[in-house]
């Protein structure tokens, strides 16, 4: 992707309270970008809450709502509906979520604003744990990895929760996996977003350094080996089209490398990677990718 | 319904019903969080390293993509006047050096090279000035001389070239067969450094010892770069100029006498040694339609020449004896060459075998190296450079030697340190900078930003074609391809505004044109766009 080509305005303000090389931040700034400034975020409680500014202060340069933990998927059909009766149909309404706000407690409004083929778009950005809060599990939280409250690692009888295939079966209008790690991918998916109508979600991959346990200046790295390592497939489904990969590597790399940067994978030991990627495996083969 | 208007929202009775941000996050100084900070250094990429006159190509490279094939032209040619040149006749040490060589195959630089060279050709150089009273006198206007003189005129100082042929260019014109290097090509940019000034030529004018002596009187400093004038003959072999002929004589005399070549059309010629001379002639009366064999005292893999030269010269039909040396020459109407076998050599001694050989041809060639016609010592007004001072050389390294003696001078003419010229000037800062961390190497490049794909491949005249005549043997690939090529350069070390560091940028702290700039108010120091860095342009470093 030529970078030189994209344009150079800018809907996220400097000053923002995210944490040094946090992927969300990143994330929202392109996903912006895309978007344009016909868009209104709503936004239930997620680290996003922080990084927006303290009142009276917004890092954003579009509406933003802050709403309770659960409504999200619920205001923002509100806020379309609303929209749409004052003659703007066009205006982008987008959620913007944390993995506590969508995979535990946001689960049933996005449930109902799917079924109900609400005009919204849907964006999860998954940092694999409450990080806000001081790191506690999600059922984002891959197995094996440690957290405040599971410092021992997440057992591994806990799989992350497969939140593609959830709504993917409300047949939505679109649904994808992508991180900002891939631009090319990253662009792609959101311009689709943008120019469908219906219901549409995006889950990104969304590396926290602190969270994560690792420096700062990797969390991109981070991100991109999530993807070479398969942990991550980035994938897309329209309709009622078959579920599309987007990005296969020429190899995939052993899920032990993108370990090996991240200390909340540290106290790991063989035997436990090995089942880890036994798992992958299954998952790649099962998409045709192994 | 009744719909709201939008801009009573915003009324300041709305703000005490419920909570709304009318001002933006920029009064957070985020910066205050930071302990390190990014810092934009422009680094020296190892081909700039390995090229002896250190071009700075991913410079001319980053211009060319640009669309900016003058600035590339000039960006090349203010550190060698000789692109055009070099892009056919260097061995491209710089591709020894590529990071991409680690990769996928080193990027083909010689061929960009050429065609900004060949651009260039047209573009005259901007008239020099005179800035000094202080006269040179260049000895010598091969390319090592011309170099010198083209770098002391740029700078304002007035160069009087000595040269003994009655035309300049040294080897470029009479040693380099124009299937390598076509003569127009070096007679233009010849041209272009005498046009631009500052520079007077003396033509015909044989510079003994002792002239020498009474140039040093009436010149501020004197740059000797006569090259190797003398032939090195093996002690049992004689040269008649009829049938036995030195290898750059034979070449002169094809050169120089038209109707010579008609007349040994045909005949058996041996030639011995195994360099690029050896090689030169060989190839040259291959094309005039003679038998050539050339007989080398080692094995061909061991012979000086460039591997490129080798195999072309194999394509076309060269006929090799390895590891034999005349031992014997008997006169008649033809020669008669006794050829002993090379057991081993001894400290460049020949031992043989025994075994012996006899061939019968019309000519001999010895093209077995020169020698220095007489010894100069360099003292604090005479500065020694090309052949003569580093032994027999490539081009390139002639026209490095030209450039450093150039900066040697206008140094010690002006009681400055050897640094003291531009900062900018890629061939000062590599010198300095050589074997420090400054150097990028393929650690640093980050090689997600780049997709494998093969180097450009240089197609050729095909054997059977190129020895029909003198046309150029490597045929110019077509300006897609080489810009295709050109952007396969990593740019190691060299800013080419890619904006990966703005893309990938958190905070909105960066801003790039001519280089990047960052808002230190609000960076945090995340280190993202030094890690992202595709070529190892930003560091970070610590921030107190």
């Amino acid at each position: 992707m030529d970078f030189r080509e994209i344009a150079n305005v800018e809907y996220l303000n400097q000053g923002d309270f995210a944490c040094p090389g946090c992927a969300a931040g990143l994330s929202m700034r392109h996903a912006l970008k895309v978007l344009g400034d016909e868009t209104v975020i709503v936004m239930p409680a997620s680290c996003w809450s922080i990084i927006a500014g303290g009142l009276p202060t917004t890092a954003l340069q579009v509406p933003l709502m802050h709403v309770p933990f659960a409504t999200a998927a619920a205001v923002a059909s509100g806020v379309k509906n609303a929209f749409k009766e004052k003659g703007e149909p066009d205006k982008n309404v987008v959620c913007w979520a944390g993995d506590g706000g969508t995979f535990d407690i946001g689960l049933q409004a996005i449930s109902g604003a799917a079924e109900r083929r609400e005009d919204i778009i849907y964006v999860c950005y998954d940092n694999e744990a409450y990080m806000n809060t001081g790191i506690q599990r999600s059922s984002a939280t891959p197995p094996g990895a440690w957290t405040t409250t599971t410092p021992a690692g997440n057992p591994l009888i806990f799989e992350k929760k497969d939140m593609f295939n959830i709504i993917a079966s409300h047949n939505p209008t679109y649904v994808a996996t992508t991180t900002i790690a891939f631009p090319n991918d990253f662009y792609a998916k959101f311009e689709k977003a943008k120019n469908a109508t219906g219901f549409r979600f995006i889950h990104l991959l969304s590396s926290c350094p602190p969270g994560w346990r690792i420096d700062s200046k990797d969390s991109v790295s981070a991100m991109r080996l999530a993807v070479e390592t398969g942990i991550f497939v980035m994938m897309e489904k329209e309709g009622e089209q078959e579920i599309k990969v987007t990005y296969k590597p020429e190899e995939f790399k052993p899920v032990k490398e993108y370990f090996k940067l991240q200390g909340r994978y540290k106290h790991l030991d063989e035997e436990t990677i090995n089942i880890i990627q036994e798992r992958i495996n299954k998952r790649l083969k099962k998409l045709n990718l192994l | 319904m009744e719909s709201v208007e939008y801009n009573n929202v915003i009324s300041e009775e709305d703000i005490k019903k419920f909570p709304i941000s009318i001002t933006t996050t920029e009064v957070n100084l985020t910066g205050s969080w930071r302990f390190s900070k990014p810092n934009f250094e422009e680094k020296i990429s190892p081909c700039s390293v390995g090229c002896p006159a250190n071009t700075n190509i991913p410079k001319y490279i980053f211009h060319l993509l640009k669309n900016d094939i003058k600035t590339a032209a000039n960006i090349l040619r203010d550190e060698n006047p000789f692109p055009a040149v070099c892009g056919r006749v260097c061995p491209h040490f710089c591709q020894e050096k590529c990071n991409r060589k680690e990769y996928d195959g080193s990027v083909e630089i010689r061929e960009i090279e050429k065609f900004v060279g060949d651009y260039a050709l047209d573009i005259p150089y901007e008239k020099a000035q005179l800035k000094t009273n202080k006269r040179v006198a260049v000895i010598g206007g091969g390319p090592a001389g011309l170099s010198c003189a083209y770098f002391l005129a740029k700078n304002g100082y007035k160069v009087t070239i000595y040269e003994k042929e009655n035309f300049l260019g040294g080897l470029l014109i009479y040693g380099i067969p124009s299937y390598r290097l076509p003569r127009e090509i070096a007679e233009k940019e010849i041209n272009n450094i005498i046009d631009m000034g500052n520079i007077e030529v003396k033509l015909n004018e044989t510079v003994s010892f002792d002239r020498l002596q009474e140039l040093k009187n009436s010149y501020s400093a004197v740059f000797f770069a006569g090259g190797l004038s003398k032939d090195r003959i093996p002690n049992n072999i004689e040269l008649d100029n009829e049938k036995v002929f030195s290898g750059y004589e034979l070449l002169k005399k094809l050169n120089t006498d038209k109707s010579f070549a008609q007349k040994i059309k045909g005949e058996k010629i041996a030639v011995v040694g195994g360099g690029n001379v050896a090689f030169d002639v060989a190839r040259t009366v291959l094309r005039l339609g003679n038998e050539v064999e050339i007989i080398y005292r080692r094995t061909l893999q061991e012979a000086p020449s460039f591997e490129e030269e080798k195999a072309e010269g194999l394509d076309e039909g060269l006929k090799i004896t390895e590891k034999s040396v005349v031992t014997n020459i008997v006169k008649s109407k033809k020669l008669n060459l006794t050829l002993g076998k090379v057991d081993k050599i001894v400290n460049g001694d020949a031992q043989l075998t025994g075994e012996t050989e006899n061939i019968e041809v019309d000519k001999l060639v010895i093209a077995t190296g020169q020698a220095k016609e007489f010894e100069i010592e360099k003292d604090d007004k005479i500065f020694l450079g090309g052949d003569y001072e580093h032994g027999a050389k490539t081009v390139i390294e002639a026209i490095a030697s030209g450039k450093t003696n150039a900066y040697k001078i206008m140094a010690h003419l002006e009681n400055k340190p050897f640094y003291f010229m531009n900062e900018q000037d890629n061939f000062l800062r590599s010198k300095r900078d050589f074997d420090s961390y400054k150097v990028v190497d393929f650690k640093k490049i980050n090689l997600f930003y780049f997709d494998k794909q093969p180097p450009l491949k240089i197609n050729k005249l095909s054997a059977e074609d190129r020895v029909k005549d003198f046309k150029e043997v490597a045929l110019k690939p077509t300006l897609d391809k080489i810009l295709n090529e050109a952007k396969r350069c990593f740019s190691c070390g060299v800013c080419n505004e890619c904006k990966t560091c703005w893309f990938f940028c958190p905070d909105v702290c960066i801003n790039v044109k001519d280089g990047v700039d960052f808002d230190y108010t609000y960076c945090k120091g995340c280190g993202l766009c030094s890690a992202e860095c595709p070529r190892g342009v930003i560091d970070m470093v610590e921030d107190k």
